[in-house]
């Protein structure tokens, strides 16, 4: 039997007389003979299509056979079926075997996303309400109604404000210390040269004076 | 053992010798997996083995088995429950994958390149057709499959198959028409 041809059978159902017609009138000018032709040539592209189509599969379906049964002979094919039932229920599980073991690892993976997905969960739910109860626990009662009061008289900042703050405060400590040690250093200057040149001390003694007497 | 079971054995291994290949190729181009074509066409014979004594010849062995390995094809597919898993699993690959085991047939290599590219598109197209169009269109086209046996395998009637065939080959057509 011809396969071009059975593929000609079957491969015309859709081909519909008036469609074809009605694209003839359209198209005046055009022939019906080339019409046919172009029709024979679309066939005959289909048919070469599908006959490729079909011998591609053919070939691959027997390159993947060939593979699989590489070591395997065709008598221990045939004993795998001609065997006892229970032969060839033992046999199954071979070829099985990769697909259960890719089956355990999808379980096996699935388990893990779960258990995670519910340890952090949990764990965000109880981490802040523990945080505050150490907390709680942590801080003398007493000082509890002092630092409210404290609290509800400072200025509510926004979190940019706060750190700014924070940073001038940092600053304001830093710097204090090195004006205290400034001006211990000019008394102790003061009180060495009134002890040293009492003399050298007068005018500023009058000044002082002069300002009272003002 | 008896000469009956004998005979029956025997027979049965002449059908498993005869028909694997096609049952393997049918299974390979519907699932595209080579493990789970190789896995349903363990199960279609062992499934045929156990039944064998109940096979009256109605049909021809063939159609009987193609019968049996196009149910297994739907219960595998069908059985949505572990659909997202089995997914995740899948080693099918596309049939496109198919163009690549073409033989060369002694042709220059633009019109390889040209048979490569028209078996891709045909490939591309069956991927799309419905489960019930994609086994009809693979039982005609690729297994060579009369009407009438396509009907008795599948358990349509010949105008459905026929009426399949037909958006099969419309969708085909399309395609090649198309890219042209």
């Amino acid at each position: 039997m011809s396969f071009t041809g059975k593929f000609a059978k079957f491969a015309r159902f859709d081909s519909v007389p008036g469609a074809r017609l009605k694209a003839a009138a359209g198209l005046n000018a055009m022939k019906s003979d080339e019409i046919g032709a172009m029709g024979e040539a679309d066939q005959n592209q289909l048919d070469e299509a599908l006959r490729e189509f079909r011998l591609s599969v053919h070939a691959w379906s027997a390159h993947a056979q060939a593979a699989q049964v590489q070591s395997a002979s065709a008598q221990q094919v045939l004993g795998c079926y001609g065997a006892a039932i229970g032969e060839s229920r033992r046999a199954l599980p071979r070829s099985l075997r990769p697909r259960v073991r890719r089956q355990a690892l999808g379980w096996a993976m699935g388990c893990v996303l779960v258990a995670a997905g519910l340890s952090a969960g949990l764990w965000e739910h109880y981490r802040l309400p523990v945080g505050r109860a150490v907390a709680h626990v942590a801080e003398p009662h007493w000082l509890a109604p002092a630092q409210q009061r404290q609290r509800n008289y400072e200025p509510v900042l926004e979190p940019g404000k706060l750190a700014q703050g924070e940073l001038a405060q940092g600053k304001l400590a830093q710097e204090r210390p090195v004006q205290e040690t400034k001006e211990d250093l000019l008394a102790k200057v003061d009180s060495d040269v009134a002890r040293q040149v009492p003399s050298a001390m007068e005018p500023l003694a009058e000044l002082m004076t002069s300002d009272e007497s003002r | 053992m008896n000469r009956a079971e004998e005979t029956a054995g025997e027979e049965f291994s002449a059908v498993v010798v005869l028909h694997r290949p096609q049952i393997f190729r049918f299974l390979l181009s519907s699932t595209r997996d080579v493990d789970l074509a190789e896995t349903l066409t363990q199960e279609c014979f062992l499934k045929a083995h156990l039944n064998w004594s109940r096979f009256r010849g109605e049909s021809s062995a063939m159609t009987w088995l193609m019968r049996i390995a196009i149910n297994l094809q739907k219960d595998h597919w069908r059985n949505r429950r572990m659909q997202f898993w089995r997914q995740t699993q899948s080693h099918a690959v596309g049939l496109e994958e198919a163009s690549e085991w073409l033989p060369s047939d002694e042709r220059s290599a633009e019109q390889q390149l040209l048979a490569r590219e028209r078996v891709g598109q045909v490939a591309k197209v069956v991927e799309g057709l419905s489960e019930r169009q994609r086994t009809v269109f693979l039982l005609r086209y690729v297994e060579e499959m009369e009407l009438s046996e396509i009907a008795r395998a599948t358990g349509l009637s010949e105008g459905t198959v026929k009426a399949h065939l037909s958006r099969a080959v419309t969708r085909v057509r399309a395609e090649l028409g198309g890219k042209r």
